[in-house]
């Protein structure tokens, strides 16, 4: 019996004792969305790194004696209108959408969120100088500072990844700042600051893991966002150039026969939507995983 | 005469607010020697903690200023330090015990490493084990049992009282000359606040720092200190031994603070309460600050165009109040008392002669 009590306060220890990480995750897995965005994006991922393994065909190999098939045992999301294989353009496709969706939204976050702490910790004018910066910034649409780096810098996908990972980087700097001022403003950190403790370390210990959760939270859906934009580019000629397997592109070569041949526009399509919502559910898992009110 | 350790010289401290700045401590002076202990006793809104923020700089810094007056410790002026050499005084030689162990410990940060922060924040030369030591031996000096487990848990384990144990821990860990204690019981009840003290107590005596305590609570006071300070409305009322404050008080607003107290001795069909409401000062304000809730004073001229300074009426006593004569003989009036207990049975009958 009291053996039993004994062991039940191991584990309430043991169980306070795990990382931050474990118990992030543990909380991301116990969250339906949080759980089927976390595996949904995770065979995208598979698929996208196993790409050459798992398509059956070569994605941009024409095949012109197989033009506009429909699907079949061969060809399971058909061809398209010339003659390549539209499930293996799918799977490469992967693997443009996630770099495209990831690489410049954590290139923005990374330098939005040391601009944002620095801003929120130093405040005073320095602080209103980024604030009024990042105010022009998100003044302007994503798509719109897109299409603006594109006409400078020409379409192509790398261009569209520079465009997008700029305009992230103001909305990082808002997130990150905005935690950092109501971190700073806990009594803990003035207890630090009371104990002598450098600014360095207030900021790596004490601001820096707080601002983490709402970054995160903010960067998961930016990137479906992301790759929302960079589709949406492709598909208006300024993103992926053909014959790159880019789903907005696919999408664009495929309207013209949209009513022939269904299966070329449709299959990108709902490659983009599953995409889109696996990350979108895993941000909204995010949320509930790391909101510190709903820990039980 | 013991030397000054920290001398406060007319310390204004005022917030931005909408309406204007709102002048939360004004003309403060006062000095503490070294190893000496000094209560400030006070409501709320009467400038106390500000004042001990002040000290260590710890205000908000986009809506405090400190507007005049000089901090000297140790013949430095806190004041006029660059950050950089502050953070070298703060934690080291003045160290701060707040009023919320659960808000001021980092409930991320297991209690040692926090402690571990505070030790090394100043003794960069320690080794890793001898950091570790020191927090066990200032874990078992504030009377933690087990400090070799304690030091692996976070704060939520601990129960409030020994939130403040580790607090007071935190503090003490570099030998301060200084302990600046802000309430440091308030958030706890009554039977671990006892314990507290006796913490405070022997730690203060044990390091030879000197302690100033931030209270509403005389009786604490009492328990913890030598010399009192009577703050109202962002001024000094009243300056004056313990002892002879609680049996003689010289100023209205200390006799309504010390009648306003639960006493044992008689049943009152209520406690007696200082009429009106604590000032909120912002603009200017001319005569003396407690004039409108004065029993006194009854609205004489000279407390309303003349500001009290604060004066010497005693040896070693100064009270701001321009009847502080006629303190001693003046008495509010006091609720229906419904009986009196016999005296034997009452906790402090010499208490509040009257």
């Amino acid at each position: 019996m009291s053996s039993d009590v004994t062991s039940d306060l191991v584990q309430v220890r043991a169980r306070h004792r795990r990382s931050r990480l474990v118990q992030v995750s543990s909380r991301l897995l116990a969250n339906p969305s949080g759980r089927i965005g976390l595996v949904g994006l995770g065979l995208f991922v598979v698929v996208a790194v196993a790409a050459s393994l798992l398509a059956p065909y070569d994605p941009l190999e024409p095949d012109y004696g197989a033009v506009l098939q429909a699907p079949s045992s061969e060809h399971l999301f058909g061809t398209d209108q010339l003659g390549r294989d539209v499930l293996s353009r799918v799977i490469y496709g992967a693997r443009i959408s996630l770099t495209v969706g990831f690489v410049p939204v954590a290139a923005a976050f990374i330098v939005g969120t040391a601009i944002g702490v620095l801003s929120g910790f130093i405040g005073g004018r320095f602080d209103a100088t980024i604030m009024r910066l990042t105010d022009i910034g998100l003044a302007f649409p994503g798509i719109l500072l897109a299409l603006v780096v594109v006409a400078v810098l020409g379409p192509g996908l790398s261009n569209v990844m520079i465009a997008l990972g700029i305009a992230d980087v103001p909305l990082a700097i808002r997130v990150a700042r905005g935690s950092t001022l109501s971190i700073g403003a806990q009594p803990y950190v003035q207890s630090a600051i009371a104990v002598g403790c450098r600014d360095r370390r207030i900021l790596l210990r004490y601001i820096l893991p707080g601002v983490t959760a709402p970054v995160l939270i903010v960067a998961t859906l930016e990137v479906a966002n992301a790759i929302l934009i960079a589709s949406g580019l492709s598909f208006l000629g300024l993103g992926a150039q053909p014959p790159a397997p880019e789903w907005g592109a696919m999408l664009a070569q495929a309207q013209a026969q949209i009513q022939t041949a269904w299966w070329a526009a449709v299959f990108p399509g709902i490659a983009i939507v599953l995409a889109v919502l696996a990350i979108n559910l895993l941000g909204d898992g995010f949320r509930d995983a790391l909101d510190p009110k709903a820990r039980r | 005469m013991r030397e000054i350790l920290l001398s406060v010289e007319h310390l204004v401290t005022e917030f931005e607010t909408r309406e204007g700045p709102l002048r939360a401590v004004d003309d403060v002076s006062f000095t503490v020697a070294r190893g000496s202990t000094l209560g400030i006793v006070g409501e709320s809104g009467s400038g106390k903690s500000v004042t001990a923020l002040s000290i260590l700089r710890l205000l908000p810094g986009n809506s405090a200023r400190i507007r005049s007056g000089r901090i000297l410790f140790q013949g430095q002026d806190l004041l006029m330090m660059p950050e950089r050499v502050l953070r070298r005084i703060r934690g080291r030689d003045i160290s701060m015990v707040f009023q919320d162990p659960a808000a001021y410990l980092n409930p991320t940060l297991t209690i040692g490493s926090q402690l571990r922060e505070a030790i090394s924040a100043h003794r960069r030369d320690l080794s890793r084990q001898a950091v570790e030591a020191r927090a066990i031996e200032l874990l078992t000096l504030v009377g933690i049992a087990s400090p070799g487990r304690a030091i692996r848990l976070y704060p939520h384990e601990f129960s409030g009282g020994m939130r403040q144990r580790v607090m007071i821990a935190m503090a003490i860990s570099n030998e301060p000359k200084l302990i600046l204690a802000d309430e440091p019981t308030t958030a706890l009840d009554v039977t671990i606040q006892a314990q507290v003290v006796e913490v405070l107590k022997n730690v203060q005596e044990q390091t030879g720092a000197a302690l100033i305590l931030i209270t509403h609570d005389l009786g604490l006071a009492s328990e913890l200190v030598d010399e009192v300070i009577v703050m109202y409305g962002g001024r000094i009322a009243e300056r004056a031994p313990m002892r002879a404050i609680m049996t003689d008080p010289r100023h209205p607003y200390t006799v309504g603070l010390i009648s306003s107290l639960p006493r044992l001795d008689v049943v009152l069909s209520r406690l007696p309460a200082i009429p009106g409401q604590p000032i909120v000062r912002v603009g200017d304000l001319r005569g003396c600050v407690f004039a409108s809730r004065c029993g006194l004073g009854q609205g004489r001229t000279r407390c309303e165009q003349e500001t009290p300074p604060l004066r010497e009426i005693d040896r070693g006593r100064y009270a701001a109040c321009h009847y502080s004569e006629e303190v001693p003989l003046w008495r509010p009036a006091s609720p229906v008392v419904k009986k009196t207990v016999s005296s034997d049975t009452s906790r402090d009958p010499g208490r509040l002669a009257r």
